[in-house]
């Protein structure tokens, strides 16, 4: 179970990485870059908890 | 700037004796708390300040570069080597040379400097809850606030804040852990999001933009200094002088295995102070673009236009996670004074305090130079600490003399402390030199007077009599 937050999370931070870039390459739209960063956030707050060492 | 949030996980326990070797924590532990604890709120207020003090971008980008490796080389050369020889607290060591007397004295100003600190962190939490009310913001020249609502705003963003440092904040620590690294992104992120927005292609557009758009130079707004290379430099050399030169990081690096650890610290200077900065710095320019009479520095409204939702939530994490530490410490330096009052309270009492300076938003309007003066004020007990370890014994003096002597209060770290601090406040009436580059000559001034002081008081007498005790 781990290890697939942990994906999830690596998930979540290449959704950010990769929605940025698309927006800074002109591929998506501004707003589609916010949805998107804000999918990333979700992402990784709900699943990091899980698997980072305390 | 930054916060501690990480130094009570380490640093709870031997806070009266030195770390055993066997508990000496890795280099990485040291890297992570540099990268998280100088990416705070606090970067959100400086980035945007460098433009509305006119400065240019070659003096950010070479001043932010030469300002913070010099503070690179301040940890690991000055404070990191003082640290792992003797691998005290900084508090512990104030009280081996000055007694428990001057620690109180230190604890209450560096209680009252934080609360200050923390006032930054609250309002720019604020900021964030104000994004769906539509609130305009304050002027950049504003002193107090221009709504009640705002005042409502921040009185419940720091009441909150207050209740669960006062709680204790483990929790918060653990949160604070995971968000670091979303944070460090963000900032980049958005940083990135904002050259789009500001036309930004190619590297050639960036150092176009840069000096045409963002870093203008020319003159400073209304009630600025004029911020030049050297005034970037020495803002960020000296903007964490507390914990360098002003020792505070001795509680850290006292579980460090080597005094090479310091250069962790390079983590956060061009991270947080480097990248981070240069970002916010994108943030403000972006604003500006978009309505050239708004230039208040409101972080909330500045990331929601970039990121949305996302940045929003950017920004009330970064004062959230770092107000709390702050005004925990506040309370704790608070609460040592009389160790009979209940530490809730106290830090309720700290919270209130922190969040009654939130309401003006002057003092984060004015935060490059609170910072200075927050480094400048806890600099001078660095100085004594450093000649303490290093030339007592070579001039025949003693090192640790209210120890040694078993005095309660011993008068020349006092003496030292108050009489730089009036030679800075001379320095800059009668010579008008401004506070980002006092805290140099302060601290040569504080390193000497407490060398003679104590060459002229310390007594042989006192050495026997403590020994006997």
């Amino acid at each position: 179970m781990k290890k697939i937050l942990f994906a999830i999370s690596i998930l979540s931070i290449a959704v950010l990485v990769a929605s940025t870039l698309f927006y800074f390459w002109g591929e998506i739209e501004f707003s589609t870059n916010k949805s998107l960063l804000l999918v990333g956030t979700i992402g990784w707050f709900a699943t990091t908890p899980f698997w980072i060492k305390k | 700037m930054e916060d501690k949030q990480t130094e009570p996980n380490v640093v709870i326990e031997y806070e009266r004796q030195p770390v055993p070797e066997e508990k000496t924590k890795p280099f990485r532990t040291f890297l992570g708390i540099f990268s998280s604890e100088h990416v705070a709120a606090t970067e959100l207020l400086i980035g945007s300040l460098f433009i509305a003090s006119g400065s240019s971008a070659f003096d950010v980008f070479v001043g932010l570069l030469i300002g913070n490796t010099l503070a690179v080389l301040s940890w690991t050369f000055v404070t990191a080597p003082i640290a792992v020889k003797k691998r005290l607290t900084l508090y512990y060591q104030i009280e081996k040379i000055g007694g428990a007397r001057l620690v109180d004295m230190y604890n209450f100003v560096n209680g009252t400097l934080w609360c200050f600190i923390g006032a930054a962190m609250i309002y720019v939490s604020a900021t964030a809850v104000c994004v769906p009310f539509h609130l305009k913001m304050p002027e950049l020249t504003a002193i107090g606030p221009n709504s009640i609502w705002l005042v409502i705003i921040v009185f419940a963003v720091g009441a909150v804040i207050s209740y669960i440092a006062a709680k204790g904040y483990d929790s918060v620590a653990r949160f604070a852990e995971i968000s670091a690294p979303w944070m460090i992104l963000m900032f980049i992120l958005m940083g990135i999001i904002a050259m789009v927005q500001l036309g930004m292609k190619t590297p050639s557009d960036f150092w176009e933009k840069a000096q045409r758009v963002i870093w203008k130079g020319g003159a400073p707004e209304d009630g600025y200094a004029k911020f030049t290379i050297w005034h970037v430099i020495f803002f960020s050399w000296f903007g964490n002088i507390a914990w360098h030169l002003g020792m505070g990081d001795l509680s850290l690096f006292r579980y460090a295995k080597k005094y090479t650890y310091g250069f962790a610290s390079a983590t956060g200077m061009y991270l947080g102070h480097y990248v981070a900065w240069i970002a916010c710095g994108l943030f403000y320019a972006v604003q500006l673009s978009k309505d050239p009479a708004n230039k208040s520095i409101a972080p909330g409204p500045m990331a929601n236009s970039i990121a949305g939702i996302a940045g929003v939530i950017l920004v009330l994490f970064s004062g959230w996670t770092t107000a709390n530490p702050v005004i925990y410490r506040a309370g704790l330096a608070f609460q040592s004074l009389r160790p009979k009052w209940p530490r809730f309270k106290v830090t309720l009492i700290a919270g209130f305090i922190a969040s009654f300076i939130a309401i003006f938003p002057f003092f984060c309007n004015k935060f490059l130079a609170v910072a200075a003066l927050y480094g400048l004020i806890l600099m001078p007990m660095g100085a004594v600490i450093f000649v303490d370890h290093y030339l007592m014994k070579r001039l025949c003096m003693s090192e640790f003399y209210a120890e040694k002597t078993g005095l309660k209060f011993y008068l020349p770290p006092l003496l030292a402390w108050i009489i730089a601090l009036a030679a800075c406040v001379w320095l800059n009436k009668s010579f008008g030199i401004e506070v980002y580059f006092l805290a140099l000559p302060g601290w040569f001034i504080a390193a000497i007077l407490y060398l003679l002081l104590s060459k002229m008081m310390q007594k042989r007498t006192d050495l026997i009599k403590g020994v006997k005790k």
